[in-house]
């Protein structure tokens, strides 16, 4: 199985449906996720996001993976809701935290949310090309457009990112080969020593970004881009295309 | 727009300062008749790349006159007139793309320039024949090689219909055989349109395919003329911080060794001539 940015080639219903399907269908799943509250509404949306998983044939370690990366961070939601959400009834108290039932179900209830919206939305990035989802969400737009919205650039600045999203996967790798080579290390053991091990990554990768983005606009710049007056108005100009 | 005489860049005296009394440009003056092949070479720092930027508005002018293909460049009224006659391609192709999809990259330029979709279509996919890469509309731009996406970069600006098209070191980050066939694209784009080449490069074997070559040092013009006669002055070159192409090296070598005379080829394929008549 091969996959590019994110994206999973394997042939499935999810992968061929139309993109702005998938993006009006996430969002409106993710609001249904959000909404279900009881434990039965949660498990049915769990069951529901599982078979997309197994609709889709990403495979669970692809569909994870994201959600996967949060782990310490939904770990610190659930316990930052269990000990501080109420002080009524504590199951354990330290200091003024407390332990509650009620605290644990609340966060169990938003960490189950997060993944299952995580969950989601890497599903739609694994079943949807780049270009499929930029031209997914210009469809989503075009009724705004309609009423005069300018859409075009909004649809501009999601295909740019889009489409850099591998460029800059590429570098971190290769940032972080390169700090491997001299025995910096971007993972290491220890959540102290990892966390300067990233601020050493993302700081040459914040520099790359800004600079690939300043090539970028000029780029676009020397090709006639600008945002106003609009792309469609660009100066009457009569001479012949390619000519 | 009318030409002036027979040139389609003129500049006078242009001069630039990113920072106030330390200028990156002094004085440039040069002309550039149609359909020539220009190459400007010289070490980072010296100016070529500020020079080059002025014929597309990307860098404002400051002193002097500057002429684009009969459009003033210090009237900022026809900014997007001079954008379109002048073409630019840089040096890092991935940072050129605003769609992945190659066909929708190419486009971006007659779109934004008031071609309709279909028309920007049609340019699109003539420029993409003009660099060899019919049929790749639908391909995405990273799964290509980086002589294709330069390539690609070449077509975006070609689609336009430009009467110059500048390049800024395209061949700097690409591998041999992607730069042959860059080279191969622009020649063709050159015979084919007649378009304008200005070829700011640090490459001198590409420097001597050229019809002339000016040196820059220090923001200044330090010499200019045909490749026979600029690219054999050592003391010039390494003065810019250059050195001349290989078949002057090696002719050197051999007039060193009394077995060659007489001016130096600056092409390998003059340098074979010369030693086998």
């Amino acid at each position: 199985m091969r996959s590019v940015g994110g994206y999973v080639w394997v042939d499935s219903p999810l992968h061929r449906a139309p993109a702005a399907a998938k993006l009006a269908g996430l969002m409106a799943a993710a609001a249904l996720v959000v909404l279900a509250s009881t434990p039965l509404e949660l498990a049915l949306a769990s069951a529901g996001v599982a078979a997309l998983v197994a609709v889709s044939r990403v495979g669970w370690r692809v569909a994870a993976r994201a959600a996967w990366g949060l782990r310490w961070f939904l770990l610190a939601v659930l316990l930052l809701n269990a000990f501080l959400l109420s002080d009524v009834d504590p199951i354990l108290s330290l200091g003024p935290a407390s332990l509650t039932v009620e605290g644990i179900s609340q966060g169990a209830r938003v960490v189950t949310r997060s993944l299952l919206v995580v969950v989601l939305g890497t599903l739609l990035t694994a079943t949807t090309r780049p270009q499929e989802l930029v031209a997914g969400v210009r469809t989503l737009l075009l009724p705004l457009a309609r009423l005069g919205i300018p859409t075009e650039a909004a649809a501009l600045a999601v295909g740019v990112t889009v489409q850099f999203v591998p460029t800059l996967l590429r570098e971190s790798r290769q940032i972080m080969r390169a700090q491997a080579l001299r025995c910096g290390n971007a993972a290491p053991r220890g959540v102290m020593r990892r966390a300067a091990g990233f601020v050493r990554l993302l700081v040459p990768m914040f520099v790359s970004a800004v600079r690939r983005a300043d090539e970028l606009s000029i780029a676009m710049e020397a090709r006639g881009y600008r945002l106003s007056p609009s792309r469609e108005s660009a100066g009457g100009q009569e001479r012949k295309m390619s000519s | 727009m009318g030409r002036t005489g027979e040139k389609i860049v003129e500049a006078r005296g242009v001069s630039h300062a990113y920072v106030p009394g330390r200028p990156t440009l002094q004085e440039v003056s040069l002309d550039v008749a149609p359909g020539e092949l220009v190459a400007i070479v010289g070490e980072n720092g010296s100016g070529k790349t500020t020079l080059v930027r002025h014929l597309n508005a990307l860098v404002p002018l400051q002193a002097g006159e500057l002429v684009v293909a009969g459009i003033s460049a210090d009237d900022p009224t026809h900014v997007w007139e001079l954008r379109r006659a002048c073409g630019m391609v840089f040096q890092n192709p991935e940072n050129q793309f605003v769609s992945s999809v190659v066909g929708e990259d190419v486009a971006f330029g007659p779109a934004n320039f008031g071609a309709g979709e279909k028309d920007a279509r049609l340019a699109a996919a003539r420029a993409l024949a003009d660099v060899g890469l019919a049929g790749f509309e639908r391909r995405d731009v990273h799964t290509l090689s980086g002589g294709q996406q330069q390539r690609v970069a070449l077509a975006g600006a070609l689609a336009s219909g430009p009467d110059v098209l500048v390049l800024d070191e395209a061949t700097s980050m690409i591998d041999p055989q992607g730069r042959d066939e860059l080279v191969r694209a622009v020649l063709r784009a050159r015979s084919e349109r007649g378009t304008t080449i200005l070829w700011v490069t640090h490459d001198m074997e590409l420097a001597a395919r050229a019809d002339r070559v000016f040196v820059m040092r220090a923001g200044e013009v330090a010499a200019s003329g045909a490749p026979k006669d600029v690219l054999v002055d050592r003391a010039l070159l390494e003065g810019a911080g250059l050195e001349p192409p290989f078949a002057v090296r090696a002719w050197e070598g051999l007039v060193a060794r009394g077995v060659a005379s007489g001016p130096a080829p600056v092409t390998v394929e003059g340098l074979v001539s010369a030693l086998c008549g």
